[in-house]
């Protein structure tokens, strides 16, 4: 259960998904304020200390990715993204303009509780400004530039290192093949996606139990990669 | 003289009720024509013989009419008198019987009038060149009257060719059908050249084997012709068949030379004649004529179909977009809210309520994959999808659609076989997940609860093979060939299983989208399936980067 302090702002012009939303976000013990158009959202971020927007693309009066764009222009609450347009260029767009994550519609609650989660936590630990990332059986550190798996330290390359760096800047957040490969081999590749393929196998071999199985770098289908959050990982969908 | 003129009465008679341009067909003669030199033929129509016997009885017309005026008045020159007959010939009957009036009427003066062979007289030189000029001045004005004649057939021919044509097109510009086009050639074409025409459509080839067309009967050489007349595009020179039965020439040609859809037409043209090739000429014109109307109509109804087909088009996104949105909101509601319901304490601490909220649950996203078939369905028909092709790994979608697809594979266990090395392939990996996702889907659902469901990935033979095993209901010999059609249900499935039959055959429309193939095997009922899906491996040469690890992009020596 989150801190009774985080206060989620819901903004859907739909009262139904606002309705269950805000029932489900209060279930997970957070405070809810809901905005049912783009002005009102932008006035509630203005007015209010709001940690997390949950945000849908369809609104009256402002395109959802036009309000995302806007809101990033001064402020760097996370933001999620609901949408029904589920097309993987709209994901990948949405996440370079700044998304932190999105959500399909339909979805579950509980995917959704679990994604708030992550984003959160990763807000609160950017704060805290933490030289190593703990992800279950993988430790990074970044002042050291060293990774160990189970204790154990492991021989990366450079380019499988920064790949993993890039990575583990946001635990839990998709990470566009656009941006992997702009950061790891520069902006004159960005479209060699095979480079980047090669290269997430090598390093799945190395972290990894079975590479055919991965478990810790996720694969987003037809947007990116990103590292599982142990955060995450709890969601277990409601069956 | 004499000779002439006893023939004179005998050739008149006959001669006179064809005296409008006919052959004269009188045996002796006729047989004599045929065989004179082509040249005589040439001058000799159209006036024929005709023209040299009336001539002739000009000739000895004026001789009379001047011997006559000769007792009643002494004449000044009458030369001139011999030029009317000239020019009445050249104008009725061409050049070959002006000429010989001309010469006739020559040789008519010099012996009735000048007397040249008695050359005595102090004014002989100049009846000798009386008669030179005569000639000369007779044969000239022969000669243009005869070429004034032909240009004046001519164009009254000309004019009626043209006005033939402008009725016909005028008729064919008002028929707003395929039909009426037909209609009207025909009809044309038969009152043009007073015989048969038939038409085949583009099946027409087996009708004309028939024999018959309606109540018409087809000589055999012309429904030969029928059959193997190429579709279109022919050189328009060995388009002529002879009907040999009836010793008929007929014009067997596609209505357009263009495309094969507006078929064969065949015109019996008759016996070949002299104006044969002139008769053949018109006809071809006018089914030039009609074939480009119907190209033209054809045009306007490819035009008005495919604007049909973009309103169509049009209301189907509509339809589709309203569809997705209004099922879909209300959708959303329902399975977030029962989501919410299913972690509620109040709820989760209650068995009862607990399943109650997991029904729920379960059964609006089952309305939900749904909904989501009959989107990707509809995608598929109106060509909506589009394959993102990019560099991806098997593994990834093979493991995305296990993830989707967890709750209906539910407590199986399902056993994912793949190989060691990285393979790629250029694939649309989302598009390969829902497919994977469908196939997974029916698998489970039609195979027991408890059964294990095997998930295998090889390569083989330059295609990455993916094989997805169960161990259900398989298929009957009923079931096979249609498996894959859209709507699709095994008749045994029918009553106890849901679905819409969809799913089949949106993994293959996905399939193919990605240059893949797709087979389902069976050993027989209750014997299992074996859904393979096949992708091809892209060629080494292709790969760009990919086994080119020289390349600096991907130079990655050492340790940190």
């Amino acid at each position: 259960m989150a801190d009774g302090d985080q206060h989620v702002l819901v903004v859907d012009d739909e009262a139904q998904i606002r309705q269950f939303v805000r029932a489900g976000m209060e279930l997970g013990g957070y405070r809810v304020t809901e905005a049912a158009n783009g002005s009102d959202a932008l006035r509630e971020i203005t007015l209010h200390p709001i940690d997390l927007v949950i945000l849908d693309l369809a609104l009256p009066d402002i395109d959802g990715s036009e309000l995302l764009e806007r809101i990033r222009g001064w402020s760097g609450v996370p933001v999620i993204i609901l949408s029904v347009r589920a097309g993987e260029t709209e994901k990948v767009k949405l996440l370079e303009l700044g998304a932190d994550d999105y959500v399909v519609k339909p979805f579950f609650m509980s995917e959704l509780l679990a994604r708030a989660k992550v984003v959160l936590r990763r807000q609160s630990e950017r704060k805290d400004g933490e030289s190593a990332l703990r992800l279950d059986r993988l430790v990074i550190d970044f002042a050291a530039r060293t990774v160990e798996l189970d204790g154990k330290r492991l021989n990366l390359t450079p380019k499988e290192y920064r790949l993993l760096q890039v990575l583990a800047q946001h635990p839990g957040k998709v990470i566009t093949h656009q941006n992997l490969l702009k950061s790891v081999w520069g902006q004159a590749h960005v479209n060699n996606t095979q480079y980047l393929r090669i290269f997430v196998r090598k390093l799945r071999q190395k972290i990894e139990i079975d590479p055919n199985r991965p478990q810790i770098l996720l694969t987003e289908l037809g947007v990116g990669y990103r590292l599982s959050d142990p955060a995450s990982r709890d969601h277990a969908r409601l069956d | 003289m004499s000779i002439e003129r006893s023939a004179l009465p005998l050739e008149e008679d006959r001669a006179r009720p064809r005296v409008d341009g006919g052959r004269l067909t009188l045996p002796l003669v006729k047989k004599y024509l045929d065989s004179a030199p082509p040249w005589i033929h040439k001058a000799m129509a159209p006036g024929g013989v005709t023209g040299v016997i009336m001539a002739l009885v000009f000739i000895v017309a004026t001789v009379a009419f001047l011997m006559l005026m000769r007792y009643v008045e002494e004449l000044p020159p009458v030369s001139l008198t011999f030029l009317i007959p000239v020019v009445v010939a050249a104008i009725r009957w061409g050049t070959l019987s002006a000429a010989i009036t001309a010469v006739g009427g020559g040789v008519t003066l010099s012996v009735f009038y000048y007397n040249p062979f008695y050359i005595t007289g102090p004014d002989s030189r100049s009846r000798v060149l009386g008669i030179i000029v005569f000639l000369i001045v007779s044969l000239v004005l022969g000669y243009l009257a005869s070429r004034t004649r032909r240009d004046a057939a001519r164009a009254l021919k000309r004019e009626n060719e043209i006005r033939d044509l402008y009725t016909f097109s005028q008729r064919i510009s008002a028929a707003n059908s395929p039909a009426g086009i037909f209609e009207a050639m025909q009809q044309h074409l038969e009152t043009l050249v007073g015989r048969k025409v038939l038409l085949f459509d583009s099946l027409g080839t087996l009708e004309a084997k028939s024999e018959r067309l309606g109540d018409v009967e087809i000589p055999h050489a012309v429904a030969e012709a029928v059959s193997k007349t190429p579709a279109a595009g022919t050189d328009g020179s060995k388009d002529i068949v002879v009907d040999d039965h009836r010793g008929s020439a007929w014009l067997v040609r596609p209505v357009s030379t263009n495309t094969a859809d507006f078929g064969v037409i065949a015109v019996d043209l008759g016996s070949p004649s002299d104006v044969f090739d002139e008769l053949r000429a018109r006809v071809v014109a006018l089914i030039a004529d009609a074939g480009l109307s119907l190209e033209r109509l054809g045009l306007a109804r490819t035009i008005s179909e495919a604007r049909t087909r973009a309103e169509t088009e049009q209301f189907r996104e509509a339809l589709i977009g309203s569809v997705s949105h209004e099922l879909r909101t209300p959708l959303s509601s329902i399975l977030g809210a029962s989501t919410v319901l299913s972690l509620a304490p109040e709820i989760t601490g209650n068995t009862r309520l607990k399943k109650l909220a997991a029904l729920i649950h379960q059964e609006s996203e089952r309305l939900n994959v749904e909904i989501q078939n009959i989107l990707d369905a509809s995608r598929i028909s109106s060509n909506g999808l589009q394959a993102k092709l990019e560099w991806a790994e098997p593994a990834d979608f093979i493991n995305a659609a296990l993830q989707r697809s967890r709750n209906r594979l539910a407590s199986r266990a399902v056993e994912v076989t793949l190989p060691e090395e990285l393979i790629l392939l250029r694939i649309d990996s989302v598009l390969m997940e829902r497919a994977l996702g469908q196939i997974l889907d029916n698998a489970a659902k039609y195979s027991p609860p408890e059964s294990p469901i095997n998930v295998r990935g090889h390569v083989e033979l330059g295609e990455f093979v993916i094989s997805v095993t169960d161990h259900g209901a398989g298929l009957d010999a009923e079931d096979r060939p249609l498996l894959g059609q859209k709507f699709f249900r095994g008749h045994r499935h029918m009553q106890v299983t849901s679905g819409l039959g969809l799913g089949f055959w949106i993994a293959s429309a996905f399939i193919a989208a990605n240059d893949g193939t797709i087979e389902a095997t069976s050993e027989g009922v209750n014997k299992g399936m074996t859904v393979t899906v096949r992708l091809p491996l892209p060629m080494k040469e292709n790969h760009q980067g990919y086994d080119s690890h020289s390349s600096v992009a991907l130079a990655d020596e050492g340790e940190l």
